[in-house]
């Protein structure tokens, strides 16, 4: 079982760590997501005694539970383009499904989850079902966006599951977040 | 920590190096001690002890470099040796001294003179000084001097709402 006040490091400063937070030299080059902060939780896919095609990249918890301990919280919807790249974009596959019939699946799950949102409009990037807007910009994320408005790149805030507001008489706690992806 | 006792720790000579490599239990040695009288004032250089905030001697920039370089891969720390012989001999030859024996001013000169080469190295001693910059930032603000203390950055905490940017960062549209 994993405990979460004994087992996430989400609050040990780097230089509690042997190499700061980086590993010893190489230790971890090309894993997605496990490093000085995670390498307890995850099995080594560099060990690992199954065979797989090297460009697999496999992310396996080593607890109850799963990945789904620990995940980014990040919730975008696919959008129609995604599932009809061979047709539209001529690379890929289709999918049996296409957007809209997926549409009100998304919504439930979005509901059950509780997510933070915008209202963005924005090409191929559906808007859901949000518990509350988009979380506050950073300081540093606002003068991003100030920015790449300037080369006509937009920036939007992140569609999350992490509420700091009230959903179905839940109250839930925001937690280090990063609202801008 | 106050001011004086920041100074304090960040003026210490390097003559302590040796101590706080001992207390730090480094592994087997990359640099040899003159090699260290050179690493230390270099980092030191690159981000100095001010009135603002102690500096990488202070933050342990050195002790974190040897510690990097004792545990890569063979390759890495002939790079690493070869790149700080070739810092030496260009300053050296530059001013003819060697580094450990310059003023101030003119250890300055030499650090000038490589510093136009930082992002695209041409010599193995340009490359030496991009590489001390990015190491000495890396270790710097990853010690508690540089990341809650300079940076004033509060780790990760939980917090029930997500605040507005109270001060907006000049010069965004
Ligand atoms: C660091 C990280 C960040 C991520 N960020 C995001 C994100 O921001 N947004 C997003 O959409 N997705 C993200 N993902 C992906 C997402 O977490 C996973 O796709 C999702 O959690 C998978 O859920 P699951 O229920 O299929 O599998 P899991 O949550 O992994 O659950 C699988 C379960 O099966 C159990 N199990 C395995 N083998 C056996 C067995 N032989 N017998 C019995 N039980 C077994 C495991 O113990 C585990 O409990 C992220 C993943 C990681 C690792």
């Amino acid at each position: 079982m994993l405990h979460p006040s004994k087992d996430f490091r989400t609050h040990t400063w780097p230089w509690e760590l042997k190499y700061r937070g980086h590993g010893r030299p190489g230790e971890y080059d090309g894993l997605w997501k496990i490093n000085a902060y995670t390498d307890h939780l995850y099995t080594n896919p560099r060990q690992d005694t199954c065979r797989s095609q090297p460009e697999f990249h496999w992310t396996r918890l080593r607890a109850v539970g799963g990945r789904t301990n620990t995940w980014g919280r990040a919730c975008f919807r696919h959008g129609p383009l995604d599932f009809k790249t061979k047709s539209k974009q001529g690379f890929g596959e289709e999918w049996p499904i296409s957007y809209e019939e997926l549409a009100p699946w998304y919504g439930k799950a979005e509901r059950l989850v509780g997510i933070r949102g915008g209202r963005d409009s924005y090409f191929n990037m559906p808007d859901g079902v949000y518990a509350g807007p988009a979380h506050n910009p950073r300081c540093t994320e606002l003068w991003m966006k100030g920015r790449a408005a300037k080369i006509g790149v937009p920036v939007l805030p992140e569609r999350t599951a992490v509420l700091s507001v009230t959903d179905d008489g839940r109250r839930r706690l925001a937690h280090d977040i990063s609202p801008m992806a | 920590m106050s001011i004086n006792r920041r100074a304090a720790i960040a003026v210490a000579g390097w003559a302590a190096l040796e101590t706080r490599l001992a207390r730090a239990r480094q592994p087997a040695r990359v640099f040899t001690p003159r090699e260290v009288e050179l690493l230390d004032p270099v980092s030191e250089m690159i981000s100095p002890a001010d009135r603002h905030s102690p500096g990488a001697r202070a933050a342990g920039v050195s002790e974190y470099i040897h510690l990097i370089a004792a545990n890569s891969p063979p390759e890495d720390q002939q790079r690493w040796r070869g790149r700080v012989q070739a810092f030496a001999q260009f300053a050296e030859k530059s001013q003819g001294k060697p580094f450990q024996a310059l003023g101030p001013a003119q250890r300055k000169a030499v650090l000038a003179s490589l510093a136009p080469e930082e992002s695209h190295p041409r010599t193995e001693a340009g490359h030496f000084f991009a590489d001390m910059k990015q190491i000495t930032i890396s270790a710097y603000y990853t010690s508690r001097i540089g990341l809650p203390d300079e940076l004033e950055h509060k780790g990760n905490q939980a917090m029930s709402v997500f605040p507005v940017c109270a001060q907006p960062i000049k010069g965004h549209a």
